[in-house]
């Protein structure tokens, strides 16, 4: 395994400020993945991890403390830069995956390389590769709303790793599966992180959660366990 | 139903922006329209104020039998013969303007009469509401001169004292009893304020000279066809006794109402037209308003239809709903249409107007009102009615979402933006070509300086004055009077102001071959003015000379015409020194007058609205007699503060003799022009409210829209999508509806506009400029709607919008 460091969290703090009364979503978070590493972020309803996840997608600033991604702190980024980043640096699953209606499979996960202004060559390549590895290329011509939750998702996670990005971001991706389904896709982000892909998921089920190399457990906004499994 | 109504005013309640926005659209949209329709009734519908049975009172002309629909004024000699000979027509009428002088009182007081046949107001079934009508003997010559006031002059002269009937009053120099008093707004033929008799002498030598203008009433049994008929008849019988005069000419009979259609109908019908598109507009406005609100009422409707609601029910509780924002449009309409009539009625010059038209709301404004209220509601309820009662039963099979946010509903949506984008394009278009017509009116060379010139009319009534040379002596002595006073430059006087009438006469150069009739022979503006004239308008002379004092009427008689009659008639050729005629027909027993031309002046067309290529005749008023003419004159300084100083300057010269129609050059052309004004003002209120209400509904759909693709918008920005990619994908979508209703509305525009060529100048109805700049205008417009909320999407927080799914 790679061990450089990909992100590098010190000191994160997120405060919400709702009707003069200030939450601390995050508080003085320390973290640290390495290229390469499956890490689950596990805690239950409202504890934080939801907030840290979309810290390290550069959805959402923290307050206090600083993020380096590959070396390059970027809190305090510019929001077309942070846009710029995420296209190419960060690969997103959602829970409720996402898809734009309107678009074909095909569309959906050439999207984020048309922001990438990617040739069109290049885009056909990378979309048939990324379709190809999670099994979807044959749908590649229907609309979202003619697939099962569970292909949708698959979708979802190809438009992710079609970018290439440094990191996929998985947000409860099983959430809204059943559980023949989710279990589809925790095998999907295993073979995907055997070959080689960063993996930060956030899910509260424990089951999900032990798929990864290492979970970090948030409890209140703060990390109160970091623990490694033995075997995936 | 109560409780559809009482479910719906608790809908409306509970969404006082929506509903508030949807009464003002229609509020306008209904108004606008109602203020029109008001006008339109008011000179097509309405019945005539005072003028009982209106459909048997017909206006009496004559025509050249060779070209249908003529219709010209009648001669003295066919008046009478047809009064005699008609059996068909009853109580044939024909009045003259004259200008009535009160004296005797501190200063003379002149009104705008008319002489009436006697039987005229008996048989348009008018009464005095005091005193008595004439009658028969006042009509004959010799009888005790009579009047009859307006009720306005009464008010105005006497306080409205009934002790008027019987007073003797000095009128024109003649003593002249008042015997009765018309009812307030009657102003008959058309703003005039006192009467007398008209005393019919028979003229025989007149039957070529038409001018009296008739009116007469069907007896009793006939029809209009049964008239013509007989007066057709009469018509030959006078043509084969007076063949010079009569030959070719009929009669002409149309109902008044008919005449007051041809008049204006089609420019009344231009602009209920143009009404109409702002309330369709406002519809689909409303409309739009109404299917977006729909989306949030999915849930609402499925649970509605879990409980046993048909689609009737639907149909009918959305309807109920419109129908109360119907009525509360349609009563703030009334407010609008009340304040929008009464600006349309003020940009209207005062005196321009006939009194028969008048603008208070009847019923049939009240109708119209309910009708354009009841109609909206179905045009605009009908959508989102439709569309919830059609969705209902997929919103049960597949959740609520799916129940209002369908692709029919965004496409007619967009429809309905397209459509409204396509009729601003022809209102604005037709607005600008409007505005573009008067400023070109504007900027076009009158041929004279209207700045700081007053004018004044003045004369001496031949009713009274029948001395020539007591005539010639007063204005001999006004004309350097009036320049002697402070402030004056220069002043002259004129038979007819520029934009004051027109007087076109047949003209003949010596030595050319005679026309064998009117019709073949050189017609010019033919103009009266005293030497000072040039001077006062500051008309350029070209060649030779102007009129000098030494123009006088033992010196050989002499002209100037303008450039246009000297490019016309005297193409190559030098103009100065030869002789012209304006006597062709021989009227003169002495022979044609031949007058020296001895100068070339700049052109000064009557009416700048049309082509000018008859030319101009001038004639110096030193050489001929006229009762009345205007004067002209320069001052330095504001020209409205000299009006009292210059009645002063008459009264010096003849205390019995008032000025009136005063006013500036400047005001002069405004009244002349005052059409163009008002249909340029009048489209451009529509234009500007359209492109509001079209700006409008580009706002609300791109808005609508951006919200409902917040949480795709957010998962865009998720995977990278920069503001330029948001802003490009929202803008896009706005663009393709501005194209479509931008192309819609220039085909519509390119085929509409053509309907009002006729009150265009100098500007084709397709004049591309106006149609880039407007089109430009409307697409710029609708893009500044797309861009805000193109703006508010590229500024959504990605993680909100994706929360927001």
């Amino acid at each position: 395994m790679n061990t450089e460091t990909l992100i590098k969290l010190d000191g994160v703090t997120k405060v919400f400020l709702t009707d003069e009364v200030e939450t601390h979503a995050l508080s003085g978070i320390h973290m640290e993945i390495r290229q390469g590493e499956y890490v689950s972020i596990a805690g239950p309803s409202g504890c934080g991890k939801s907030t840290l996840l979309s810290i390290l997608g550069l959805l959402d600033t923290p307050t206090d403390g600083t993020y380096l991604l590959n070396g390059r702190p970027v809190q305090g980024l510019s929001l077309p830069e942070r846009a710029r980043i995420r296209n190419r640096e960060i690969g997103f699953i959602f829970q409720s995956f996402n898809l734009i209606g309107d678009l074909t499979v095909y569309e959906n996960v050439e999207l984020p390389l048309t922001y990438r202004g990617m040739p069109a060559a290049e885009r056909k390549a990378a979309v048939t590769e990324a379709l190809e590895k999670v099994g979807m290329a044959h749908r590649a011509k229907h609309l979202p709303s003619q697939l099962s939750g569970g292909q949708q998702q698959r979708v979802a996670v190809a438009r992710a790793l079609a970018g290439k990005p440094a990191v996929l971001l998985a947000d409860e991706p099983t959430g809204n599966l059943d559980s023949k389904n989710g279990d589809a896709v925790m095998q999907l982000l295993a073979e995907l992180h055997k070959g080689g892909a960063t993996i930060v998921m956030v899910t509260h089920d424990v089951r999900f959660a032990r798929h990864a190399d290492r979970t970090i457990h948030i409890f209140d906004g703060r990390v109160v366990e970091e623990q490694v499994e033995a075997a995936v | 139903m109560l409780h559809d109504l009482r479910f719906a005013l608790r809908l409306l309640q509970k969404n006082p922006g929506v509903t508030l926005a949807a009464v003002i659209a229609l509020g306008f949209g209904i108004g606008l329209t109602t203020a029109i329709f008001n006008i339109f009734s008011a000179v097509l519908l309405r019945p005539f104020p005072h003028i009982v049975d209106e459909d048997r009172v017909v206006i009496v002309g004559s025509q050249h039998l060779s070209q249908a629909g003529s219709h010209d004024e009648l001669s003295q000699p066919d008046f009478l013969d047809l009064r005699e000979q008609s059996r068909t027509l009853e109580g044939l009428t024909t009045t003259q303007g004259r200008t009535m002088i009160f004296s005797g009182g501190d200063v003379p007081e002149r009104a705008l009469g008319a002489s009436i046949t006697a039987e005229g107001f008996d048989m348009l079934g008018i009464r005095p509401v005091l005193g008595r009508n004439f009658n028969a003997a006042d009509g004959e010559p010799g009888a005790t001169p009579v009047a009859i006031l307006g009720h306005a002059l009464w008010q105005r002269r006497y306080g409205g004292n009934e002790d008027v009937i019987g007073r003797i009053e000095t009128i024109n120099g003649h003593r002249v009893t008042i015997v009765g008093v018309m009812p307030p707004g009657f102003a008959f033929p058309f703003n005039h304020e006192l009467w007398m008799p008209f005393l019919h002498e028979h003229k025989p030598d007149e039957r070529a000279s038409h001018y009296l203008p008739g009116w007469a009433r069907l007896r009793p049994g006939v029809t209009l066809e049964e008239a013509r008929a007989e007066t057709a008849a009469i018509a030959n019988r006078l043509a084969q006794a007076y063949p010079a005069s009569n030959e070719g000419k009929g009669f002409s009979l149309r109902l008044v109402r008919e005449e007051a259609a041809e008049d204006s109908g089609q420019a009344m019908v231009l602009m209920l037209g143009a009404s109409l598109f702002v309330l369709l507009i406002a519809c689909a406005n409303v409309a739009n308003l109404l299917l977006a609100k729909s989306a949030g009422r999915a849930h609402e409707i499925a649970v509605r239809i879990s409980l046993g609601a048909t689609r009737g029910r639907i149909i009918r509780q959305v309807l109920t709903e419109s129908l109360v924002l119907g009525a509360l449009g349609g009563g703030f309409g009334l407010l609008v249409a009340v304040w929008a009539g009464s600006l349309i009625i003020a940009a209207v010059p005062e005196g321009v107007m006939p009194f028969w038209l008048r603008f208070d709301f009847d019923w049939r404004v009240f109708v119209f009102a309910s009708a354009a209220a009841l109609g909206s509601t179905l045009f605009f309820g009908i959508f989102p009615a439709l569309q919830a009662s059609r969705n209902t039963a997929t919103g049960l099979r597949e959740g609520a979402r799916a129940v209002t946010g369908g692709g029919r509903t965004r496409v007619l949506r967009q429809g309905l933006v397209v459509a409204q984008l396509a009729l601003s394009a022809v209102l604005l278009i037709g607005a600008g070509l409007f505005v573009r017509s008067f400023l070109k009116l504007q900027s076009t060379p009158p041929g004279y300086d209207p700045n700081g010139v007053i004018t004044f009319r003045v004369g001496m009534p031949p009713t009274q004055f029948t001395d020539r040379e007591e005539i010639r002596r007063f204005f001999d002595a006004l004309t350097p009077r009036l320049a002697e006073v402070p402030g004056v430059l220069a002043v002259g006087s004129t038979a007819m102001l520029p934009g004051d009438g027109n007087n076109s006469n047949a003209v003949l150069i010596e030595g050319r071959p005679m026309p064998r009739s009117i019709k073949d022979s050189d017609q010019a503006t033919s103009h009266t003015v005293s030497h000072g004239y040039f001077a006062a308008m500051r008309i350029p002379l070209l060649k030779g000379r102007l009129f000098t004092a030494e123009d006088t009427r033992d010196k050989p008689p002499v002209a100037l015409i303008d450039q246009r009659f000297a490019e016309r008639l005297f193409p190559g050729e030098d103009p100065i020194g030869r002789r012209v005629t304006m006597d062709v027909f021989g009227t003169n027993e002495k022979g044609p007058q031949w007058l020296t031309i001895v100068g070339v002046v700049g052109n000064v067309p009557q009416r700048l609205d049309r082509a000018y290529d008859r030319g101009g005749i001038y004639r110096a008023h030193e050489q001929l007699d006229y009762n009345f003419v205007s004067y002209a004159a320069r001052v330095e300084g504001d020209p409205t503060t000299y009006a009292p100083a210059l009645q002063q300057a008459v009264l010096q010269v003849r205390p019995d003799i008032p000025i009136y129609n005063v006013q500036t050059m400047r005001q002069l052309h405004g009244r002349t022009y005052w059409d163009r004004k008002f249909f340029g003002q009048v489209f451009s209120a529509f234009g500007l409210g359209a492109l509001f209400l079209a700006a409008l509904g580009v706002y609300g759909v791109m808005a609508y829209s951006v919200t409902q693709r917040t949480p795709e918008i957010g998962v865009r920005m998720a995977l990278g999508a920069s503001e330029v990619d948001v802003l490009r994908l929202v803008g896009r979508q706005g663009l393709v509806l501005i194209a479509f209703g931008l192309g819609l509305g220039l085909v519509a525009a390119l085929g509409l506009t053509r309907f009002m060529a006729f009150l265009l100048f100098g500007v084709s109805p397709s004049d591309p400029p106006t149609y880039f700049v407007l089109t430009t205008v409307l697409a710029g417009v609708g893009l500044l709607a797309c861009w805000l909320p193109a703006r508010r999407a590229a500024r959504i927080n990605p993680l909100d919008a994706i929360r927001h799914e």
